[in-house]
C-alpha cells in the first residue's frame, strides 16, 4: 500500500475514533447532568405541588380560625343563640368560604349542625355519610386539648378526598372549656384539582391509593423515596417527565399519590447542545486533517514516490549504471546519493559474479555428470546438459516449476528429505545412492551427493551431483545372485561333490550330499588324502591322474568314516579352480535304487502269489465295459477265463440286478474314479452268487481313462450271515422286550443304550426316553457308590464282580423300589446288559417275617419271665397259705393265688393273639374296608364313627383290622364323654399319615408314651402294645399327640412304599 | 443262720412279699425292700445289710445289674440275683458284675437258702 493511501486511511480511522469518542462522553457526562438538572426542576415543581395542598389547608385552617374561637359559636353550642345558623349558615356563606362541609359538635361529637354545599351548583346538599352521626371522641377532628391548635389534613370520604380543618369551640378570648368544635372541609374533586393545576403546573392529577389502576410497584418507590426525599421521578418517555408524592390522611395513612407532569425541555436542549459540540469538533478535525495530508503529501510522499519509482526503474531495466535524482538538500536527497553508491558497488560485483558463473556454467555443461541446483524445496533453478539429455529438464521445465521429487521413486523420498536434512545442518554429504526414473520409464541407480548454496549469508537450495551407478549395480548383482545360485545348487543338490587338489591329491572341497553319504564332517574331510577317505584306489593308482582312465557314470565305491563301502555312481571331471588343477568328482548313491530294484522283483513276486491263490477274482476291461483280463478263480464257477475275456460285465450280471448296477457305474463314474456295486452272478450250474465289484479307473498319463481294474468278491456268505443276524436281531429284540423283566443294555460311560418296558415300567419313565441317560439317576443314593465301583470294574475283571447283587431304585413317584439284577458284559465290547427284577415285595416280606421273629422271640422272653414271676407269687401265696393258721388269712392268700392264676391265664391269652402278629406275610389292605368290618362291633355303643380314608390300601400284617379295632375299643374304654371318633388322612413329606382322633377325654402328656409299653392300661394293658407291635411289622408307627382334655389323636405313620391309592 | 440282715430289690409286690416271709421262715433279718436303684442304695446306706436279694428287671432306668454294680463297688456287699431272665445276653451281662449267686424263679425256701449261705460263706 502506497504511503499516500496509508496516510490517508490512517487519517479517517483516527478522525472516526475522535468522533466516537466525542460522541460517547457528551452522551454520557453531558446529558447526564442534563438529565439531572431536569430531576431538580421536576422535585421543585413537586414540592410546590404539595405544598400548594398545604397552602390550601392553611388557608381552611385560617377561616376555621374564625368559627372556632368565637363567642357566638360557644353560645350557639350551649343553645343560647338560636339564630346563629340563619346569621352565618346559609349557602352563601358556604360560597364565599368556598366551603362544602361546616360541621358542628359538641365535645362528645354529637353533630350540632352539619350542612354540606354543592359549590359548582350552588345549592345545599346532604351531608356526607361520614358527618351524619356522631363522630367519636377519638376522632382526630375531635381534638380539643389545644384551643389554639387547627386539626387539618386530608379525609378520605368514599366519593372524594376532602380537604377538611377542625378547631375547638372557645370563647373569643380562648377562655373556658372547649365547648366541642367546629369542622370545615372543601371537596378534592376534578374542578378542584382542575383550580389546584391551574395554580402550579399544567398536569396534577391526585390519585386514590386504593385506585386499582395504579401501579403497586410505583407506590412501592415512592415509600420506599419518601423517607429521603419528597417524591420520586420517571422520565416517562423522550418528551415527557413524572413526578410523584404520597399524601397521608388526618389518621396518617398512606392516602392519596399526587402527580405532575412536564415536558422534557431541559433534556432536549442538552441533545440539541451535543449535537452542535459533535459537529463543530468534526469540522475542525476533517479541515486540520485535510490540511495535514496536503502538507504530508507535497513535502514527503511525492518525493519519495518519486525516488521509488526511479529505484524500481533501474531494479526491472537491471540498469545498475543508471543513477537516481532527487532535488533539495534534506534526508531524503540525502538518501538518494546513498542509493547511488550502493548501486555502483552492485555493478562491480555482479560483473564478478558474472566471470564466475560463466566459468561454472561452461564447466558443469562439460562435465557427463548431472549437475543440478534446487531451493530448499527442492524446486530446480539449474540442470546442465547432461540433465537435460537423461532427464529432458529444460530450461522452460524450470522455469515453469520442476521439483526434484518427480524424478525420485516413492520410496526414496524420505531417504533424500533425511539426507537434505543432514546436509543442512552441517554433515557433508557422503553421497546417498537414488532410484531415478527417467521420462522413458527407466530407473536408474545413482549416487548423489549434494551441498548448500549460500546466498547473502542465507541458504538459498542445495547443489548437487547425480553419478549414474545403474549398470555397475547390475553387474553387482547378476554376479551376487550368479554366486548364489550356484551355491545353493551345489549345496542342496543331493548329488556329492569332492573337489581334489590333483598335485596333493587332497580333498580341498566337499558339498553336504557328499558328506551326508561319508557319514562324516567337512573339517575331518578336508586336506585328506583322497585314497584314504573316499577312493578304495591305491596311492599312485589313481583311475584318472595315474592311469590315465575316465570316469563317467561308472558304478563305484565309496568309502565312509565307519568304514562301510557304499554304492554309487561316479563321474570324475577334471577342472582349473582358481589357477590350480583339480579333479571335480560328482557322484549319486546307488543303494537306495538297488534296494528297490530288489524290492520290486519280490513285490511281482508276491503279486504273482497273490492273484494266483486269493479267492477274489482280478480283472481289467476297456470302457466299453469288455474284459480284457480274469484271473483263473472265475474256473471256481465253471467258467474259463478265455471264455469271459472279450465278454461285457452285463453279459454275466443277473437279469434283475442290470439297472441297478449300470446305473450305480454310472453314477460312481461321474463322482471319481472308484466303482463299487454289489450284483448276483449265476454260475454254469445255475446257482446264485452275490459279488461285491470294486473297481478303479485305469488312467493313461495324459489323463485320458483307459479302462477299469477290479476285483470280485463272492459275497453269498456275507449277505446269509447278514440275513441270519438279522432274524435273530429280531428275535433277540422281541426277548428283550417281553422277557417280563426289565432290561437295560448299558455303555461304559453308564449311559443306557437300549431299556425295554420293563425297565419303563419300574422307573416310571418311558423306554425312548430312557436312550443316552444314565442309570444312576434313579439309583437309591446309599447304593450309587457301590453300584458305579461294580460298573466300573466289571470292565476292567468282570470274573471278580459279583454278577447278580441287590439294590435299591426311586421311581418317579419316589417310591422305593427293591430290585434284584443280574448283569453280563455283552462279549467283545464294553457295554454290559443287565436284567432288573423287582424284589419289592418280597424284601418286605421278608422283612416283616424277620421282624416278627424278633418280636416273638422277645415276646416268648417275656411272657416267660412274666408267668415265672407270677408261679414265683403263687407258689409263695400256697407255701403260705398252708403254714397259716389265720383262717382269714388263709382265704386272703387263696383270693391272691386266685387272682395270679388269672394273670397267667391272660398273659397266656395274649400269647395265642401275638403268636399271629407276623405269622402271615403282610398284605396291601384297603383301609376303608377294614374299618367296614369292624364298624358292627360298635352299632350299639352310640359312638359316630366318621371316615374319610378314600381309597387307601396300606401294606400291612394281616392283624391290620385287630389296630382299627383296639383304637376304637380304647377310645370307648378312656374317652369318657366320647360321642365321636374319626378317620381320615394326611400326606406328608415322609409318607402318609392316618389319623384317628376322638372328642373324648383325650391322654395325659405323662401317659402319650406309656400307653404303648406292655401292661399298661385299665384293662389288659396289652391293646395299644400289640397295636404297635402290629404296625410295626411294616415299618409302620404310631403316636399320640391329642390334646389333652380335648380328645385322643392317633397318628398311624405310613412310610413311602407302603400305601398307594387305588383309582 | 444267725438272723442276717437280708435287704430285698424287687419292684414286684408279690415276689416281695413272699420273699420276705420266706427269708423270716428262715431265720434271716429282712431290713427292707426296695423297688428301684436309687431306693436301694439308699437302704444299703441306712442298714448295711449283710446281703442283697436283687431282681435284674426293676423299676426305673438302672436294671438290676447297674445297681449290684454300685452296691458292690461302694459296699462290697455279697449280691444273690434273683430272675426269671435265662437269655444267654442277659445271663452274661450279669456275670460282669460278679455277683455272689444266682436264683430263679420261681424258687421256694430250699432254694433261697442254699443260695444265700453259699453267698455268705465267700
Amino acid at each position: 500500500m502506497k504511503l499516500q493511501k496509508k496516510s490517508l486511511l490512517v487519517f479517517v480511522a483516527l478522525l472516526i475514533l475522535v468522533l466516537i469518542g466525542i460522541s460517547v462522553f457528551f452522551s454520557t457526562v453531558l446529558l447526564a447532568s442534563y438529565s439531572a438538572l431536569e430531576e431538580q426542576y421536576v422535585e421543585k415543581d413537586l414540592d410546590q405541588a404539595v405544598n400548594k395542598l398545604n397552602d390550601e389547608l392553611f388557608s381552611m385552617s385560617s377561616i376555621v380560625s374564625d368559627w372556632g374561637p368565637w363567642d357566638d359559636t360557644v353560645d350557639f353550642v350551649n343553645g343560647n343563640d338560636p339564630n346563629y345558623l340563619n346569621s352565618n349558615l346559609q349557602p352563601y356563606g358556604f360560597d364565599n368560604l368556598n366551603l362544602n362541609i361546616i360541621v358542628i359538635t359538641d365535645t362528645k361529637g354529637k353533630i350540632l349542625f352539619s350542612g354540606a354545599y354543592d359549590l359548582q351548583n350552588k345549592v345545599m346538599v346532604a351531608v356526607p355519610a361520614y358527618f351524619s352521626g356522631p363522630l367519636d371522641p377519638k376522632n382526630p377532628l375531635m381534638n380539643q386539648l389545644d384551643p389554639h391548635k387547627v386539626t387539618l389534613g386530608i379525609l378520605m370520604l368514599s366519593d372524594h378526598p376532602m380537604l377538611v380543618v377542625s378547631q375547638p369551640i372557645v370563647h373569643s378570648d380562648y377562655s373556658g372549656p372547649p365547648r366541642g368544635v367546629v369542622i370545615m372541609g372543601r371537596y378534592l374533586n376534578k374542578e378542584e384539582i382542575s383550580r389546584l393545576a391551574e395554580l402550579t403546573q399544567p398536569s396534577l392529577s391526585l390519585t386514590r391509593i386504593d385506585d386499582p389502576a395504579l401501579s403497586q410497584n410505583l407506590v412501592s418507590s415512592i415509600r420506599d423515596k419518601s423517607k429521603s426525599a419528597p417524591g420520586i421521578i420517571r422520565q416517562l418517555n423522550m418528551d415527557q417527565v413524572a413526578g410523584y408524592a404520597l399524601i397521608r390522611d388526618i389518621y396518617g395513612n398512606d392516602a392519596l399519590v399526587l402527580e405532575i407532569t412536564e415536558p422534557r425541555e431541559i433534556y432536549r436542549q442538552g441533545i440539541d447542545t451535543t449535537v452542535q459540540v459533535i459537529i463543530i469538533i468534526l469540522s475542525g478535525g476533517l479541515f486540520l486533517g485535510l490540511f495535514v495530508i496536503y502538507l504530508l503529501d507535497h513535502v514527503v510522499l511525492n518525493r519519495m514516490r518519486s525516488l521509488a519509482e526511479q529505484v524500481n526503474t533501474i531494479g526491472k531495466s537491471g540498469s545498475i549504471t543508471d543513477s537516481v535524482v532527487i532535488a533539495g538538500d534534506d534526508e531524503l536527497s540525502g538518501l538518494a546519493t546513498e542509493i547511488n553508491r550502493m548501486l555502483k558497488t552492485i555493478e562491480h560485483t555482479q560483473q564478478d559474479v558474472l566471470v564466475s558463473e560463466a566459468r561454472f556454467r561452461e564447466l558443469a555443461e562439460l562435465l557427463p555428470l548431472i549437475i543440478f541446483e534446487m531451493d530448499t524445496t527442492g524446486v530446480l533453478t539449474y540442470v546442465n546438459r547432461a540433465g537435460v539429455a537423461l532427464f529432458g529438464v529444460t530450461e522452460q521445465k524450470i522455469a515453469a516449476g520442476i521439483n526434484i521429487r518427480q524424478f525420485l521413486s516413492p520410496d526414496n523420498i524420505e531417504h533424500m528429505q533425511r539426507g537434505l536434512s543432514a546436509v543442512m545442518s552441517g554433515a557433508k554429504s557422503p553421497g546417498e545412492i537414488y532410484t531415478l526414473k527417467q521420462p522413458d520409464g527407466n530407473l536408474m541407480r545413482a549416487i548423489v551427493s549434494t551441498s548448500l548454496i549460500h546466498r547473502e549469508g542465507r541458504v538459498t537450495g542445495f547443489r548437487g551431483i547425480v553419478i549414474d551407478i545403474s549398470e555397475r549395480i547390475r553387474l553387482e548383482e547378476a554376479l551376487t545372485e550368479s554366486e548364489e545360485y550356484l551355491q545353493s545348487l551345489i549345496w542342496s543338490i543331493r548329488v556329492g561333490i569332492i573337489v581334489i587338489d590333483v598335485e596333493t591329491h587332497t580333498i580341498i572341497d566337499v558339498n553336504p550330499a557328499a558328506l551326508e553319504m561319508m557319514g562324516t564332517t567337512k573339517d575331518v574331510v578336508i586336506n585328506q588324502l583322497c585314497h584314504k577317505a573316499i577312493c578304495p584306489a591305491e596311492v599312485g593308482r589313481c583311475p584318472i591322474t595315474d592311469l590315465d582312465q575316465t570316469v563317467d557314470n561308472a558304478e563305484s565305491i565309496l568309502l565312509t568314516q565307519d568304514c562301510r563301502a557304499i554304492s554309487i555312481i561316479k563321474y570324475v571331471v577334471p577342472v582349473m579352480l582358481h589357477g590350480k588343477p583339480c579333479l571335480l568328482e560328482t557322484f549319486i548313491d546307488n543303494t537306495y535304487r538297488k534296494q528297490i530294484e530288489l524290492k520290486l522283483a519280490e513285490s511281482e513276486e508276491k503279486y504273482r502269489a497273490l492273484t494266483e491263490n486269493t479267492g477274489d477274482i482280478l480283472f481289467s476291461m476297456d470302457m466299453a465295459g469288455i474284459f480284457t483280463y480274469i484271473s483263473p478263480q472265475v474256473n471256481k464257477y465253471g467258467f474259463l477265463a478265455e471264455e469271459i475275456i472279450g465278454k461285457t460285465l452285463r453279459s454275466i450280471i443277473y437279469p434283475e440286478d442290470l439297472a441297478r448296477v449300470e446305473n450305480d457305474l454310472s453314477h460312481d463314474l461321474e463322482n471319481g474314479a472308484q466303482f463299487h456295486s454289489t450284483f448276483r452272478i449265476l454260475d454254469k450250474w445255475g446257482h446264485v452268487h452275490w459279488f461285491d465289484e470294486k473297481g478303479t479307473l485305469r488312467l493313461a498319463q495324459s489323463g485320458k481313462p483307459l479302462g477299469i481294474y477290479g476285483v470280485l468278491r463272492d459275497d453269498s456268505e456275507r449277505k446269509r450271515s447278514e440275513e441270519t443276524l438279522t432274524e435273530l436281531k429280531n428275535q433277540y429284540m422281541a426277548i428283550f422286550d417281553n422277557t417280563g423283566s426289565a432290561m437295560i443294555i448299558i455303555a461304559k460311560d453308564t449311559s443306557i443304550v437300549m431299556a425295554n418296558q420293563g425297565w419303563a415300567g419300574i422307573t416310571g419313565i418311558a423306554k425312548e426316553a430312557w436312550t443316552g441317560r444314565s442309570w444312576t439317576e434313579v439309583i437309591y443314593p446309599e447304593d450309587l457308590e457301590l453300584m458305579k465301583k461294580h460298573h466300573s470294574e466289571r470292565r476292567e475283571d468282570p470274573v471278580n464282580v459279583p454278577r447278580e447283587y441287590t439294590f435299591r431304585l426311586i421311581d418317579t413317584s419316589k417310591n422305593i423300589h427293591h430290585c434284584l439284577v443280574s448283569v453280563v458284559m455283552i462279549p467283545g465290547t464294553t457295554s454290559s446288559i443287565a436284567a432288573i427284577v423287582d424284589i419289592s415285595e418280597r424284601t418286605r416280606a421278608e422283612e416283616a417275617v424277620e421282624l416278627a421273629n424278633k418280636k416273638l422271640n422277645l415276646m416268648n422272653n417275656i411272657t416267660r419271665h412274666d408267668i415265672l414271676n407270677t408261679i414265683t407269687g403263687l407258689l409263695g401265696c400256697v407255701d403260705m397259705a398252708n403254714a397259716t393258721t389265720s383262717q382269714e388269712e388263709r382265704m386272703s392268700l387263696l383270693r391272691d393265688i386266685k387272682d395270679l392264676t388269672r394273670i397267667i391265664q391272660r398273659q397266656i391269652a395274649f400269647t395265642k393273639e401275638y403268636q399271629e402278629v407276623g405269622v402271615h406275610l403282610p398284605l396291601w389292605q384297603n383301609v376303608n374296608m377294614v374299618i367296614s368290618r369292624i364298624r358292627p362291633n360298635f352299632e350299639h355303643s352310640g359312638l359316630q364313627i366318621h371316615v374319610d380314608l378314600e381309597n387307601t390300601e396300606i401294606y400291612a400284617d394281616p392283624l391290620l383290622e385287630k389296630v382299627f379295632y383296639n383304637l376304637v375299643d380304647n377310645a370307648l374304654r378312656y374317652g369318657e364323654t366320647i360321642t365321636t371318633i374319626s378317620f381320615y388322612f394326611l400326606i406328608a413329606d415322609k409318607g402318609l399319615s392316618v389319623i384317628c382322633e376322638d372328642d373324648g377325654a383325650g391322654v395325659s402328656p405323662e401317659e402319650k408314651t406309656r400307653i404303648f409299653e406292655r401292661g399298661v392300661g385299665k384293662n389288659t394293658g396289652m391293646g395299644l402294645f400289640l397295636t404297635r407291635e402290629i404296625l410295626g411289622i411294616t415299618g409302620i408307627t404310631i403316636t399320640e399327640n391329642g390334646v389333652y382334655g380335648k380328645g385322643a389323636r392317633f397318628e398311624i405313620q405310613i412310610p413311602r412304599g407302603t400305601f398307594r391309592f387305588i383309582r | 443262720m444267725s438272723g442276717e440282715k437280708i435287704l430285698i430289690v424287687e419292684d414286684d409286690d408279690i415276689i416281695a412279699r413272699v420273699a420276705d416271709w420266706r427269708l423270716k421262715n428262715l431265720g434271716y433279718n429282712v431290713c427292707g425292700r426296695a423297688t428301684y436303684a436309687a431306693e436301694a442304695l439308699d437302704l444299703v446306706e441306712k442298714h448295711k445289710p449283710d446281703l442283697v436279694l436283687m431282681d435284674i428287671n426293676i423299676k426305673g432306668d438302672i436294671d438290676g445289674i447297674e445297681t449290684t454294680k454300685m452296691i458292690k463297688k461302694g459296699y462290697n456287699i455279697p449280691v444273690v440275683y434273683v430272675t426269671s431272665h435265662s437269655d444267654g445276653a442277659t445271663l452274661e451281662r450279669a456275670k460282669e458284675s460278679k455277683p455272689d449267686g444266682f436264683i430263679l424263679k420261681p424258687f421256694e425256701d430250699n432254694d433261697l437258702r442254699v443260695a444265700i449261705e453259699l453267698a455268705l460263706t465267700k
